[in-house]
């Protein structure tokens, strides 16, 4: 299920990069070529953005692809035991920063409901919801990596 | 709880968790998280500032510059380029070291990032190194060492993050990429050959007057991108965000004339390129939440009144801010790097008058130097993966590299004009 989801969350992912493609390549024959500006252009492209790296953000949590330093593998390498807590560590700090977003991101969607976006003229917590979503997204992917840290634990033994 | 113990608690469970292997953006997210909690704010501000921190125009350089060397790999278009400076500097010894170190070049003017560079590469240059006889932990240094070039010579993406966050003229700071890029690029050529020699590489034969117009003819219209960004951007037709939207409309144009890649494929692409994006750009969201707590407990001011107590010439303030970016480019990406440090390194500057585009080339030639130094090196750990060198072997067989970088920065500390040369004088 949770790599069914990665795949639509990707997808729109894919979707979104064309639309801020487009969208900006547009603004730019129109201003080149018609002295005419879509003055929504820039603010559709920037949501797309930030929709692209909050989305992409949780599908990197499901591939393990986020960047991170190893400095401690030489000594304890996969499946040593510290080596599974440290994995336990990263899960829990992205479960932390997931209810973060999940909960303090509807607070933060409520407070862009009354607020207007310049040149789209929609409420800007439709844009803002995002947040939750990357939210419960961080928090299923990392119950993922949880349970399969724990099957795996329960096989080794 | 009094400011310094904030700024202890904030860096001291960055720099913990890093060391405990958590990923980068969330040791950023969640020691920003827990310095909020210690100061009774709530946790919304870390949601409030993520989201806000994208929501800037300029930043959009980012994924388009990373989406366009992403296109640029995956038409085969890199290939062109391979064979051009094959036909340019494969005779040479230790040719296609010599040819790895071209064709960053040559890609650095098309893609503003290091990292695609190493990835497109070195997926082609390394496992042919290795073939003809190339040490594969030479290869992967070659590679990534000379993929920092992508983010020196312009158009660069940390260029472009750097002028969007001083409001630097955007023109003079690509014209003073181009010197230094290129002495970078010489420096890497005579390590490659020196080590050629030693080590008794082969070279490629020499290509005749025909092989190098059939090669150089297959490159016309690639090479057509930095003609294009760096000349619209120059000529003032369009900012560095749009030159990035343009360079992907010209390779994508330019995939589909050729037919490198069906157009059924371009979601897969898309997809791909979407993952690539994401992760830089998530990190650069949770870093500007760092930075703003960095900004709030007048860090800053704090390192500013301190260094304020030593006499501080402009040249020891620069090595200063050298040794700042160096430490924390072992550990961070170069943008979110410059995100929390730049500040800082403005206070510095501020208190004892460096001219400003000087402290910008330093600085982002520091930063891309942190894309080879260990242990949070992106470049060698994506060459090191590639072929699969230990990242020992990786830190010893760019150690030179690293060095020989090093020197040059601190050439350009001491002569500016070799960096400040070119924008003077278009000026």
């Amino acid at each position: 299920m949770t790599k069914a989801l990665e795949s639509q969350v990707l997808n729109l992912c894919g979707v979104l990069i064309v639309v801020m493609c487009v969208t900006l390549l547009l603004e730019l024959a129109a201003r080149g070529f018609f002295h005419h500006s879509f003055v929504w252009s820039v603010e559709l492209a920037t949501v797309c953005f930030i929709w692209i790296a909050f989305l992409g953000g949780t599908a990197g949590v499901l591939r393990k692809e986020h960047f991170v330093v190893d400095v401690l593998s030489t000594w304890f390498p996969e499946g040593h035991p510290v080596s599974v807590a440290l994995e336990l560590l990263s899960i829990a700090v992205i479960l932390i920063i997931g209810v973060v977003f999940a909960v303090y991101g509807i607070d933060f969607v409520k407070s862009g409901m009354h607020r207007f976006s310049f040149s789209l003229g929609i409420r800007q917590g439709y844009t803002m919801t995002v947040m939750p979503i990357c939210g419960a997204l961080f928090i299923i992917n990392s119950i993922y990596h949880l349970l399969v840290l724990v099957a795996g634990e329960r096989k080794a033994a | 709880m009094s400011d310094v113990t904030l700024i202890y608690i904030l860096f001291g469970s960055f720099w913990l968790m890093v060391l405990l292997r958590v990923p980068l953006a969330f040791c950023l997210a969640a020691s920003s998280l827990l310095t909020l909690y210690c100061m009774d704010k709530p946790f919304v501000l870390l949601v409030e500032r993520m989201y806000s921190s994208l929501d800037y125009f300029p930043l959009l350089a980012i994924p388009f510059f990373i989406l366009a060397g992403y296109l640029m790999n995956q038409g085969q278009i890199t290939d062109r380029f391979i064979r051009l400076s094959e036909v340019m500097v494969g005779h040479i010894k230790g040719g296609l070291a010599q040819v790895n170190v071209v064709v960053s070049m040559m890609f650095a003017s098309v893609s503003g990032t290091a990292s695609a560079d190493t990835a497109g590469m070195g997926s082609m240059l390394i496992p042919a190194m290795v073939k003809k006889g190339y040490s594969p932990g030479f290869s992967a240094a070659i590679t990534a060492a000379s993929s920092t070039m992508g983010a020196i010579i312009p158009p660069s993406v940390l260029m472009i993050v750097y002028g969007s966050l001083t409001n630097l003229s955007m023109s003079k700071l690509f014209m003073s990429g181009v010197i230094p890029g290129m002495l970078i690029g010489l420096s890497q050529m005579l390590i490659a050959y020196i080590i050629a020699r030693k080590r008794n590489y082969p070279s490629e034969r020499r290509a005749t007057r025909s092989e190098f117009a059939s090669a150089l003819n297959k490159c016309l219209l690639p090479l057509g991108v930095p003609v294009i960004i760096i000349g619209g951007i120059l000529a003032g037709i369009f900012t560095p965000t749009e030159a990035g939207v343009v360079a992907v409309a010209y390779a994508f144009v330019l995939i589909c004339c050729l037919r490198s890649v069906r157009l059924r494929d371009m979601l897969k692409v898309a997809k791909d390129a979407a993952i690539m994006v994401s992760l830089p750009v998530f990190a650069i969201a949770a870093a500007v939440a760092f930075g703003w707590l960095v900004a709030y407990l007048q860090i800053p001011e704090m390192v500013g009144e301190f260094l304020s107590g030593y006499s501080l010439t402009p040249v020891t303030a620069l090595l200063v801010i050298f040794g700042i970016f160096l430490v924390v480019g072992c550990f961070l990406d170069g943008v979110p790097a410059m995100i929390i440090f730049l500040p800082i390194a403005q206070e510095i500057a501020s208190t004892v008058g460096i001219d400003p585009l000087h402290m910008a080339i330093v600085i982002v030639m520091t930063a891309a130097l942190g894309l080879i130094t260990p242990p949070f090196g992106l470049c060698i750990l994506i060459a090191g993966s590639i072929a699969k060198v230990s990242v020992p072997t990786m830190v010893k067989e760019s150690a030179v590299f690293v060095l020989t970088f090093i020197a040059i920065i601190f050439t350009i500390i001491l002569f500016p004009e070799i960096a400040l040369f070119i924008p003077k004088f278009v000026s």
